[in-house]
């Protein structure tokens, strides 16, 4: 990975608390991280190291209790986003970010067109859905309710509905954990062509260490620090991955 | 179409089992604003069309006899506009076929045209023709109980003569929309009439050759009617006069006025209480739906839809279904007070009953049901929305519970898992089970009020008739007999026992306030027509000072031991004194009682 390329996101001390009645969890534990404009990162660690909780706040699901967060866009556009308002979170999230999560949540009263259209609709310089569902390999499904296409389907609706935006970044929280194998290769190679073609940042969460090795780099996370960052010298292809 | 708009609509068809229960409980709140402000507004504005296209007098009153040549010392008082007087007499009716007695009143017109004021509208017929003294028109409800059409004859004696009554025409009138007999508690068509009839014929019959015994008057713009009424009052005294009144003791005209009253009251607070009810309702089931539209909302919101977007999303989703609640209520509450309106055609008598829904009133009701809407998921719907997206697309962390005081207070052993199960449940959401409690309580209280409105009446007729008036026969005397004719009649065949008394018209006053009503003179001890304290007990009379009903002392606000001034209306017309020595409790009428002696003219 190139040293000089721009940094998308940098935190500095990042910390979230969560506060239960009288304890308080600590989810993240001060976090110093760059993700660089282009790479796809992988994700690393136990259950309840703050995985999530970092890819919420970097996406702006969720706020710091403590920290900065900077993001850069590729428009130049820059903010902090710890300081951001509501409002200007909200435009941060639909100009920004796509997001794929682990049980898809596509919505489900509307066609797998719709559920990309109803985030095209609200976007600056979208795919048309058609193009984006193409683009998952789904091109002759569109018509199709959620309820009636397989989970792997409906994961590749909703990487549709996350790129279809044209956002800077993409980030997957555990986006092949409820997929069997054959399934998820799929929708790795989905994010990796996504990442090659439109130069986006993705970031993706699994607990596979397998999947890391299709990655620029690896980031560990353990007790809500980062433990290890990994740059590997080549990037394995998504389709030769085996688990 | 927009995707979102979409999904609106789809959310909306897969509710419809929750979304059209909702719907049905504003529809009912708003057909029950609809149709009560309906038939308020059709009824006022019957009455006040009715009054003003017939001339309703605005002042009324009664004398024994007095000379027609007094029209112009009446003209002259200030403030009069129109006068029409009358002659009116009580008159014995009989129809073929029907065995029953019959009363009725008999009022003068003007030969052969309408009256200036309370013109008759004719349903039938026409007036009688100008010179005949056999010819009458009668009124159309008792017309309508015997089937008599213009051509029809009647049996009537009048001051004792027995005469053949031809009917000309049907009609309505302003003063007689209701037609009880001053004695009756309720309309009889059958056994009571009002007869209009030439007036020369009807003075010749009843005696009153070029005299009149009542008149109507109306008002000009302006004028003060307490001035006119003292004037009245002052010029017919020396003839009998017995007091003018205005609309407001006119028998008809008053129970009217009560009877919109009613249903004003009931406008207000059927629909508040349904309306309520439906936004307990709103919010309760609206929270739960939002429940299930958390993660979705997440989703929304993570993709860039923002606060505003999206509790517009949701208030559309509810707006949609107050929107189709209003307009099943709008019609239902339409059908309604038209069925209503037919029934209260033949109540009230006006000529025409318009039901037209007043545009207020749908927006109005529309507004109500907004409003309700509003407070029953605007709540909901800003906390979901509030809620930041990463938090709700996890799964609901589990409630948190507590002991509840209950558990507390009671010993361990009487409470089993269940019960202590539910009591953690209601004590997790203590305001949402306060409203439930609430909304049972206020629907429980509907039904209560329908059961009381019935309970009430069977007990004020059962208190009236078989506890106050427990005689079978009343005889009514035209004029002032002496003793005699009682004993008289404890003379007749069948008779076990004859009580009899004494009405005068009176006016009570105490301090500032004044009431119209009659006094009654009874025996020491009345057993036919008794007198209850608060128990029921039959009360034996004061030997000093008067009785009053409860309501007529809380009306003129007097208690006992106050003395207050009674003004006879008759005779000549004397003031007196007298204390209030106790209080009856009578469901029905305004009466002030006291022993024959002290007060009888
Ligand atoms: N809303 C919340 N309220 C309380 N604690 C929370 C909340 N969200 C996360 N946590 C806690 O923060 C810590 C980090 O959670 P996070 O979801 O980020 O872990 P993760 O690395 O994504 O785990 P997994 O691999 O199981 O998804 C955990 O201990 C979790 O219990
Ligand atoms: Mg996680």
């Amino acid at each position: 990975m190139n040293e000089t390329a721009e940094a998308v996101f940098q935190t500095r001390g990042l910390k979230r608390f969560y506060r239960l009645g009288e304890v308080t969890i600590e989810a993240l534990g001060g976090v110093d991280l760059e993700l660089y404009r282009g790479e796809l990162v992988v994700l690393l660690g136990a259950s309840g190291s703050g995985k999530s909780t970092l890819l919420n706040i970097l996406g702006g699901l969720d706020s710091a209790s403590d920290g900065s967060v900077r993001y850069l866009g590729r428009d130049g556009h820059g903010q902090d986003l710890t300081r951001a308002t509501r409002r200007e979170l909200t435009r941060f999230r639909r100009h920004h970010v796509g997001f794929v999560f682990q049980f898809y949540n596509l919505i489900s009263s509307l066609t797998a067109r719709e559920n990309v259209a109803i985030v095209t609709e609200i976007s600056r310089d979208p795919l048309p859905p058609e193009e984006a569902l193409a683009r998952v390999g789904l091109a002759h499904r569109l018509d199709h309710f959620p309820s009636q296409l397989s989970g792997g389907e409906q994961q590749r609706v909703a990487i549709a509905r996350a790129i279809a935006k044209q956002p800077d970044v993409l980030l997957c929280d555990e986006p092949t954990g409820a997929l069997d194998f054959r399934t998820g290769i799929r929708v790795l190679e989905v994010l990796e062509a996504i990442n090659r073609a439109t130069g986006a940042t993705v970031a993706i969460i699994t607990h596979n260490e397998v999947i890391g090795e299709m990655a620029d780099r690896v980031v560990r996370l353990r007790d809500g620090r980062v433990d290890e960052i990994h740059a590997n010298r080549r990037r394995r292809a998504a389709a030769e991955l085996r688990w | 179409m927009k995707a979102l708009h979409r999904k609106l609509l789809r959310d909306l068809w897969h509710l419809k089992g929750q979304a059209l229960a909702i719907a049905v409980v504003i529809a009912s709140g708003v057909m029950t604003l609809i149709l009560t402000v309906t038939l308020v507004e059709g009824l006022t504005r019957a009455q006040a069309r009715f009054y003003a296209s017939h001339h309703f007098a605005e002042v009324f009153a009664d004398v024994k006899r007095a000379p027609l040549g007094l029209v112009e010392r009446l003209q002259a008082i200030e403030g009069v506009n129109l006068i029409e007087l009358r002659v009116r007499a009580p008159v014995r009716l009989a129809v073929d076929g029907f065995d029953d007695p019959i009363r009725g009143l008999l009022v003068s017109l003007p030969d052969g045209r309408q009256p200036l004021l309370n013109r008759l509208h004719l349903l039938q017929g026409e007036l009688p023709e100008a010179g005949r003294d056999d010819q009458v028109v009668v009124s159309d409800a008792f017309a309508g109980a015997h089937r008599l059409e213009p051509g029809s004859e009647l049996e009537a004696i009048i001051d004792g003569h027995r005469t053949r009554l031809r009917i000309t025409g049907i009609a309505l009138s302003p003063e007689y929309l209701y037609q009880a007999a001053p004695t009756d508690l309720m309309p009889d068509y059958r056994r009571y009439a009002v007869l209009w009839m030439n007036r020369r014929a009807l003075a010749n019959a009843y005696g009153m050759e070029g005299a009149f015994n009542n008149l109507a008057l109306s008002l000009q713009a302006g004028a003060s009617r307490a001035a006119v009424i003292d004037a009245l009052d002052l010029a017919l005294a020396r003839y009998g006069g017995t007091g003018a009144q205005t609309r407001h003791d006119q028998q008809s005209h008053r129970f009217i006025e009560e009877e919109l009253a009613q249903q004003r009251i009931q406008a207000t607070i059927l629909p508040t209480v349904f309306l309520t009810v439906s936004a307990f309702l709103l919010n309760v089931v609206m929270g739960r739906l939002i429940q299930t539209q958390r993660e979705q909302l997440a989703v929304l919101k993570a993709f860039g839809y923002g606060d505003g977007e999206l509790a517009r999303h949701y208030g559309l989703l509810a707006g949609l279904i107050v929107l189709i609640g209003w307009a099943l209520g709008v019609a239902l509450g339409a059908w309604a007070a038209d069925g209503l309106g037919g029934i209260y055609r033949d109540y009230f008598r006006f000529p025409a009953l318009p039901i037209r829904v007043p545009a207020w009133a749908l927006a109005l009701s529309l507004l109500v049901a907004a409003l309700a809407a509003l407070t029953g998921t605007g709540q909901a719907v800003w906390h979901a929305v509030r809620r930041p997206p990463a938090e709700a697309m996890r799964p609901p962390a589990p409630h948190r519970f507590r002991r509840t005081w209950l558990e507390r207070v009671l010993p361990a052993a009487l409470l089993g898992h269940e019960l202590r199960m539910i009591l953690r449940h209601l004590g997790r959401h203590p305001a949402k089970a306060g409203l439930s409690v609430f909304g049972i309580a206020l629907s429980c209280g509907l039904l209560l009020m329908g059961a009381y409105q019935l309970g009430a009446v069977d007990r004020m007729i059962d208190q009236q008739y078989r506890r106050v008036l427990r005689m079978d026969i009343e005889v009514t005397l035209s004029e002032v007999t002496s003793a005699r004719a009682a004993g008289e009649l404890r003379h007749q065949p069948g008779v076990l026992a004859v009580e009899s008394w004494r009405r005068v018209p009176v006016t009570l006053i105490h301090g500032h306030r004044d009431y119209r009503t009659s006094l009654l003179g009874l025996e020491a001890r009345p057993h036919l027509r008794q007198v209850l304290d608060a128990d029921g007990n039959a009360q034996t009379l004061p030997a000093e000072g008067l009785m009053l009903t409860r309501f007529l002392a809380e009306e003129l606000d007097v208690a006992v031991g106050d003395t207050l001034e009674v003004a006879i209306m008759e005779g000549q017309r004397r003031r007196v004194t007298l204390p209030l020595a106790a209080l009856v409790d009578e469901p029905l009428g305004a009466a002030a009682i006291c022993g024959v002696t002290p007060s009888t003219p």
